[in-house]
């Protein structure tokens, strides 16, 4: 569901299928973990991701929280994601490709 | 250890050990058969070539004596037939042939009647070998009519030389005697004629002496039988010239010994087994001819002394065998017992522990087997399941604790929300119906509406993004704050944006919630709305035009404090229906994974829309399930629908 | 004292009396010891002769102790012999009489080779047979009834020459040389055999004999030699183990040269012989037409002149029953 690849300090969590509430609940906590020790940038890469609960914004607000608009983008949206993130308004508050 | 009752000591123990013991006993006694026998039979192999030289020497020697005896009367015959010689060279001759081999006792030249001298009956010189001399008389007279006797008129009679059955001397009862016959011819007026016989008498105590060298291992013997079947050399004394093989036969009523002189008198070799001929036991005989006298040698080989080498190893190959057996059997009992032992304590134990006492200790197995494994396995179970117990109570305690939670949390949802419908029957001019399923875990969803000064009626759906008890209260927060905010402002932007901000505040959690929210003129049909974050809700025309409500951009609420929202406003005419509803109608799953969609949700609508907002709502939830085929249901699906319709109100 | 003597002495010198009072018998079978004088063995050894006052002593029989002569000169108070035996020697001069007949069927026979081709007494026409000089009656009587001729050999004391294939056909006592040719390993089958009596020549062989001069002095010593013999016979027929003993002991002796196999069968076929089956002659009966069938075939075969009268031969000394 989730691999984390790190380049040059910079964490790539490439997430994959679908990220209903059990499956987010699940990666929530090592996801996090990465995230707040991470000291680069991250980029949640949502390119396998075809469906997203809405647990799984939450999980972008407090990694986005955690390290700082600037620092967190979410890349590779497909548009129906793009949807959710538009719908919730988390599209103003958090960097979506 | 523990004491295990006498019935169940020899159980498995008893069956490994036999089984064990049991094949064990038939390989070991195939095997030792098979040898034995084996050995026997080359052991026989051998003693037959052993015996059979043994045999043939012993004739040999034999035959060759005889052979030398018979030289003499031989050549005297050949003189006689060839010429006549008178009393005195007669006289001479048969002295002769007693001096030229010590061996001979005596011998006659014996005449047929007439034969010598035509006045006489009777003409047979005889001369025997005294202590010091050779002293000749004359035979034959009324009271020896020697031409009846066996060895004159049986060479007579078969024209052929031969050796007399042997006899007892007169004189010297113990001495065996034989005497050769050979008989003589003479040409009278062209036709050959017997003309009497010369004898030589033997002693045959040599051939005892000859007999009594050959020794066969501690009791085996060299015996002779005569033409009739008479033992002529026997180490039984009283057997010789007594007793045939046929005699014996009949006396001890064993007919193989019959068969065994029949076989020797046949005049050929052999090897045969004769049962009791020693000393009541069997024994094997070598036989081989003497034919000049028509004799037989046979050489005895005590079957109990043939095989004593064979026997000895097959004691010793069956006392190692049962040393061994002895050992195995030691060995098997003691590693059954041992191996079952620690099985019956396990047992015992096991049974204890089965009643529930699961603090029973297992008795502590040191081996490295299986019964080692067992014990172990056994020991580990034990605890696995004393631990799975632990965890059990545990875990039913905790499961319990979260099922309450869960019952609190649901407890609080549901207290929170109208349930009473219709829940304004005075007002005809709207119609408002919403259902709310919860999960198992609550999700979180809420929906609200109340009635507001200067004909407005506030209406609200939400989605709090959590689940359970934290879900349920923050949708409490939610509700409270949107109502009460409400209450003062009447503006569904504003009242947003306050609750977002109240919302904000110590939402550590990152907690948020979803709201759609809309305050309806019920005069005029005016809907003022706004949006945080929340699915689109759909719009039915009266006239059954389905669409998307057109949606301000909004943030969901509890994030960032001061976050924008907006009102927009939709005129409904009367007969419009406004439905609103939360994700987890959209993303209702089916057995395959799918989502039952925005599109299916639109294409619902589009056919059934304008129900009532009552039939709307238990039929959209009803279409939700039947999609789900059975599918767990895993976040609250909520649906609200509002119909402006127009109608005055008859209580206002 | 005195008195005592008086009694006593009567009774001492009554059993001395009675000792002296045993009549010295000497008695001579007409053959080697065998079991054929069993019940001779038996009623001396158990003390029969003595019980009817008889010291008796068993002279050793054989070739060279002719029984016939033996009575003539006084050797032998009794004697056993072949009826035809005694009549031939009655008629050479010795006044001999029996006294009583032992066995009643004959036991002479022939024995011949089934490989010569003789299947029946017919076959042996041509062939080679011995035959003893003494027993030549019922042989020739046997041969000029059938209308063959044979070539007769002397037969001697053994069956060697039979064995050895010099003659085709025997003479044999089924009691003896029949045995001893079995014994010597030729089987039953090999064989054919023809008995006398079966061929309506029947002579009774056994008998005891006496000078006619001593039944005349002593008839009762007679007849108590005889029944202390039946006495003797009838103990062996009950004791066959016990007189086996006896007969091998007497054998041994001899250094006759025989076994126990062969005494047992003699003795058995002496059991038939004397007390053939079906037959209730007592021991020591002559039939009159058993010894008339012999005595007319001695004087047709020229063996006697005459035939005897029964009362001058035969003296019955047994009880009338």
């Amino acid at each position: 569901m989730v691999s984390i690849k790190e380049e040059n300090g910079n964490f790539v969590f490439v997430f994959s299928g679908k990220l209903d509430t059990t499956n987010c609940l699940q990666i929530e906590k090592e996801v996090l973990a990465h995230v707040c020790a991470a000291k680069g940038n991250i980029v949640f890469d949502l390119g396998d991701v075809n469906f997203v609960a809405s647990i799984f914004l939450r999980l972008c607000i407090q990694s986005c929280k955690d390290v700082g608009a600037t620092r967190f983008r979410i890349a590779n949206v497909t548009p129906g994601v793009h949807k959710v993130f538009k719908l919730s308004g988390l599209d103003s508050l958090i960097a979506v490709e | 250890m523990p004491r295990v009752s006498k019935k169940t000591r020899f159980g498995l123990a008893f069956k490994l050990s036999f089984l064990i013991l049991l094949s064990t006993a038939a390989i070991f006694f195939s095997a030792f058969a098979y040898n034995y026998s084996v050995s026997r039979r080359i052991m026989l192999q051998n003693v037959e070539q052993n015996a059979g030289s043994l045999a043939s020497a012993t004739a040999n020697h034999i035959e060759e004596i005889l052979a030398r005896i018979e030289t003499l009367p031989t050549l005297a015959a050949l003189v006689l037939e060839n010429q006549s010689l008178d009393a005195v060279r007669l006289e001479a001759l048969v002295r002769n042939v007693v001096q030229a081999n010590p061996a001979i006792f005596g011998s006659t030249i014996a005449f047929e009647p007439q034969a010598f001298d035509p006045r006489s009956e009777f003409y047979c010189p005889y001369a025997m070998r005294t202590a010091k001399n050779i002293d000749v008389t004359y035979l034959g007279g009324e009271k020896y009519r020697y031409h009846n006797l066996d060895w004159y008129i049986i060479p007579k009679e078969t024209k052929r030389a031969v050796w007399s059955e042997p006899y007892f001397d007169e004189g010297a009862t113990n001495i065996a005697m034989a005497t050769y016959s050979v008989p003589f011819y003479r040409e009278i007026n062209g036709e050959r004629r017997f003309c009497g016989v010369v004898t030589v008498d033997i002693a045959l105590d040599w051939l005892r002496e000859i007999m009594d060298g050959v020794k066969i291992f501690d009791s085996g013997y060299a015996f002779i039988l005569s033409e009739n079947g008479n033992f002529i050399c026997h180490p039984e004394a009283k057997y010789v010239l007594k007793e045939s093989l046929f005699s014996l036969a009949e006396e001890k009523g064993i007919p193989a010994w019959r068969e065994a002189g029949h076989a020797m008198l046949d005049g050929k070799k052999g090897f045969i087994s004769i049962p009791g001929i020693h000393f009541g036991r069997q024994a094997w005989m070598y036989y081989s001819p003497l034919p000049s006298a028509n004799w037989s040698v046979g050489v005895m080989f005590p079957d109990e002394e043939l095989f004593r080498g064979t026997r000895k190893l097959a004691y010793m190959i069956a006392g190692i065998g049962l040393i061994g057996f002895g050992l195995l059997f030691l060995l098997v009992v003691l590693v059954a017992v041992r191996i079952t032992g620690p099985l019956r304590a396990l047992t015992s134990k096991a049974a204890e522990i089965a009643k529930g006492n699961l603090d029973t200790p297992l008795p502590f197995v040191r081996s490295k087997d299986e019964v080692g494994d067992l014990s172990h396995s056994f020991e580990d179970m034990r605890t696995a399941l004393k631990e799975y117990i632990c965890d059990l109570t545990a875990t039913t305690a905790a499961k319990e604790r979260i099922e309450s939670e869960l019952k609190i949390a649901h407890s609080i949802q549901m207290n929170f929300l109208p349930r009473s419908f219709p829940p304004f029957p005075d007002h005809l001019e709207f119609r408002v119906h919403a259902g709310l399923e919860p999960a198992k875990e609550v999700g979180g969803d809420l929906y609200d509406f109340f009635l507001l000064e200067g004909d407005h009626v506030f209406f609200t759906i939400g989605d709090v993004t959590d689940k359970g008890v934290p879900a349920a209260l923050f949708m409490a927060v939610t509700k409270t704050l949107m109502k009460g905010i409400a209450l003062q402002t009447i503006d569904p932007a504003s009242v947003l944006g306050a609750v977002n901000n109240e919302l904000c505040q110590g939402n550590d959690a990152n907690l948020f919630v979803t709201v759609f929210c809309g305050c309806l003129n019920y005069k005029t049909g005016e809907l003022r709305y706004s949006n945080a974050g929340h699915n689109p809700p759909v719009v039915v025309q009266p006239g059954g035009d389905v669409q998307w409500l057109d949606l301000p951009h909004g943030l969901v609420l509890g994030i960032m404090e001061n976050s924008p929202y907006e009102t927009r406003i939709l005129q409904m005419q009367p007969g419009c229906r406004l439905i609103a509803y939360t994700d987890g109608v959209t993303e209702a799953m089916n057995r395959d994974d799918e989502m039952f969609s925005d599109e299916r949700l639109f294409d619902w609508v589009r056919g059934r829309g304008l129900q009532s907002p009552t039939a709307i709502v238990t039929d959209l939830l009803a279409a939700v399930h039947e999609y789900a085929e059975g599918t767990p249901q895993s976040d609250d699906i909520t649906v609200l629908v509002f119909e402006f319709t127009g109608e005055c109100s008859s209580g206002s | 004292m005195a008195l005592l003597i008086s009694v006593l002495l009567p009774l001492l010198t009554g059993r001395a009396l009675a000792q002296s009072e045993l009549v010295p018998v000497r008695f001579v079978p007409q053959w080697i010891p065998q079991a054929q004088f069993a019940g001779f063995y038996m009623a001396a050894e158990k003390g029969f002769y003595k019980g009817n006052g008889i010291d008796i002593n068993l002279l050793r029989g054989g070739p060279d102790s002719p029984p016939a002569a033996m009575l003539a000169s006084g050797d032998a108070l009794f004697a056993t012999m072949f009826l035809s035996q005694a009549l031939e020697k009655r008629e050479q001069g010795v006044p001999v009489v029996n006294i009583g007949q032992i066995t009643q069927r004959s036991a002479l026979m022939i024995l011949a080779r089934k490989g010569s081709g003789i299947h029946s007494p017919k076959d042996l026409d041509g062939k080679k047979i011995s035959v003893w000089q003494d027993f030549r009656a019922q042989p020739l009587a046997l041969f000029r009834k059938l209308g063959i001729q044979p070539q007769i050999l002397p037969q001697t004391s053994t069956l060697n020459l039979f064995l050895r294939g010099g003659v085709d056909a025997a003479s044999a006592m089924w009691y003896n040389e029949y045995h001893l040719v079995i014994n010597s390993g030729i089987d039953a089958s090999e064989l054919t055999i023809m008995f006398y009596n079966e061929q309506g020549l029947n002579f009774p062989e056994d008998g005891i004999y006496c000078l006619r001069s001593t039944l005349e002095k002593n008839a009762d010593l007679c007849r108590k030699f005889v029944s202390a013999t039946v006495k003797g016979w009838n103990y062996a027929f009950t004791h066959r183990d016990e007189t086996m003993a006896v007969v091998m002991r007497l054998t041994g002796e001899a250094h006759t040269g025989t076994n126990l196999a062969h005494q047992r069968w003699m003795f058995d076929r002496m059991k038939d012989l004397i007390l053939p089956p079906g037959s209730t002659r007592p021991i020591g009966y002559l039939a009159p037409e058993d010894f008339s069938t012999a005595a007319e075939e001695l004087k047709r075969c020229g063996i006697i002149q005459a035939v005897p009268p029964f009362e001058d031969f035969h003296a019955a000394c047994i009880e009338k029953n």
